[in-house]
């Protein structure tokens, strides 16, 4: 028994060694979020893809988009060097609340429950959740 | 105590991923993120835990049918190799409804989830195996008579064989190779969301099945595989990784209203619903036919002008 926590422990120390390798290597930055490579991922993600009304959040790391094709609003979000992007469609998007210049969003997704965005002011904000009101 | 492949390698994995992390620093051909590289590793860590504690019930299926087997075929070398050829078509079957039901799915995703491509994500096996019965492709392997020892080597070995695929690092081998094997190139094809790329490249270590089967694709110099799920996750949390389409299985079961649709939601390919509101990979491709087919048509339509 004590062989295997100590094999265990030395598995998991492994792990972390590989992933500080990792950091050191590689760091940890963040996906920039700018238009172009939003545009770019939506139209490889959604044949015919379409962008207008591009608002990124103020710290970079999300933004919301409109398909020019129907409307629809899409959120794309950094994790990592990655991007997660979701249509933002009735069923998927609970809830959407402002808080002064910052809107929250909520989802039915277990592994994405909601998203911040900041942006540059509360007409902004008010403006993209009431036409988010429409994904509700 | 048999002898486990897959332990006896794993020194070679870690000391291969330290190469190709070394490699892709250098030369910038691929990408690592230390989040991503975390999760796949602890998954890898997990799996082996999950796999231990849960070993069981394979040792009892195969109890179950092994007093109705057809031959006692004795341990040799012949019959390790056709044991691994046998093991390897098992492999493409159940690998090709892992990717086409969405019980099977459930648990083969997480392997998926990652939106790198290194040897690192080889490393990502799902932990949720004894949720879902991919034990039951075992059967005609333990029907024929193959000891359960060899059954068990010869899926290690493919395992193992699995891991150096796992990687950007490699363009193309040798063409009689790619003819054969299962290489980095078709395995790329395999685990990307680019819609020419769905649903292909299901083999584990000889790539023939797919040709045989309809299933191969070869990569295209000029597309890219885009990496990861057709929804990518929102989370590197390796617990929700695992889990995730289980819950989403669940949720639906709650909210079903016909047995039509419980047995939809379990057993249709992944993104299935009554209504056709969600994607399924068929549906994707479809669509990026049509698009592609009305793309031509504009450019013959502006050529013709």
């Amino acid at each position: 028994m004590a062989g295997q926590l100590i094999y265990l422990a030395a598995s998991l120390a492994g792990v972390g060694a590989l992933v500080g390798l990792c950091v050191l290597l590689f760091g940890r930055g963040i996906s920039p979020i700018d238009a172009g490579t939003v545009e770019t991922r939506l139209r490889e993600d959604t044949p015919g893809f379409r962008g207008r009304n591009f608002a990124a959040s103020a710290d970079g790391h999300a933004a919301l988009i409109e398909d020019a094709r129907d409307g629809a609003i899409y959120l794309v979000v950094a994790r990592g060097s990655g991007l997660v992007t979701r249509k933002l469609s009735k069923g998927f998007l609970r809830k959407a609340h402002r808080k002064g210049e910052l809107l929250d969003l909520h989802f039915a997704d277990f592994t994405f429950p909601k998203a911040r965005l900041a942006f540059d002011g509360e007409a902004a904000a008010s403006n993209w959740e009431a036409r988010l009101s429409h994904a509700l | 105590m048999h002898f486990n492949p897959t332990q006896f390698a794993t020194p070679d994995f870690i000391l291969l991923v330290i190469a190709e992390m070394l490699f892709v620093r250098f030369s910038g051909r691929g990408a690592y993120e230390p989040r991503d590289t975390a999760t796949s590793l602890l998954m890898g860590f997990g799996s082996v835990i999950f796999g231990t504690a849960f070993g069981f019930i394979f040792v009892w299926f195969a109890h179950l049918v092994a007093p109705y087997k057809l031959f006692n075929i004795a341990w040799s070398l012949p019959a390790v190799v056709v044991c691994f050829v046998l093991d390897d078509l098992r492999y493409y079957w159940w690998h090709r409804a892992a990717h086409r039901v969405r019980w099977f799915w459930a648990e083969h995703v997480a392997h998926h989830s990652s939106q790198h491509y290194n040897l690192s994500t080889a490393l990502r096996q799902p932990w949720g195996g004894f949720l879902a019965p991919g034990f039951l492709f075992m059967a005609p392997l333990i029907l024929l008579g193959f000891p359960l020892g060899m059954i068990a080597l010869v899926g290690g070995i493919n395992l193992v064989y699995q891991f150096w695929i796992h990687t950007e690092a490699i363009q193309k081998m040798p063409r009689w190779f790619e003819a054969v094997m299962n290489t980095p190139s078709h395995h790329r094809v395999h685990h990307a969301t680019n819609a020419r790329y769905l649903d292909a490249n299901y083999a584990g270590v000889f790539i023939v099945w797919d040709r045989i089967f309809g299933s191969f694709v070869p990569e295209d110099k000029t597309e890219r595989p885009r990496y990861g799920i057709v929804k990518n996750l929102g989370t590197f949390n390796p617990v929700k990784v695992a889990f995730h389409e289980f819950v989403g299985i669940g949720k639906d079961l709650a909210k079903s209203q016909s047995p039509r649709e419980v047995i939809g939601y379990i057993f249709a390919p992944p993104g299935w619903s009554p209504d056709g509101s969600r994607e399924t990979s068929d549906s994707i491709k479809a669509r990026w036919q049509q698009f592609r087919s009305a793309s031509r048509h504009i450019g013959t339509s502006q050529c013709a002008d």
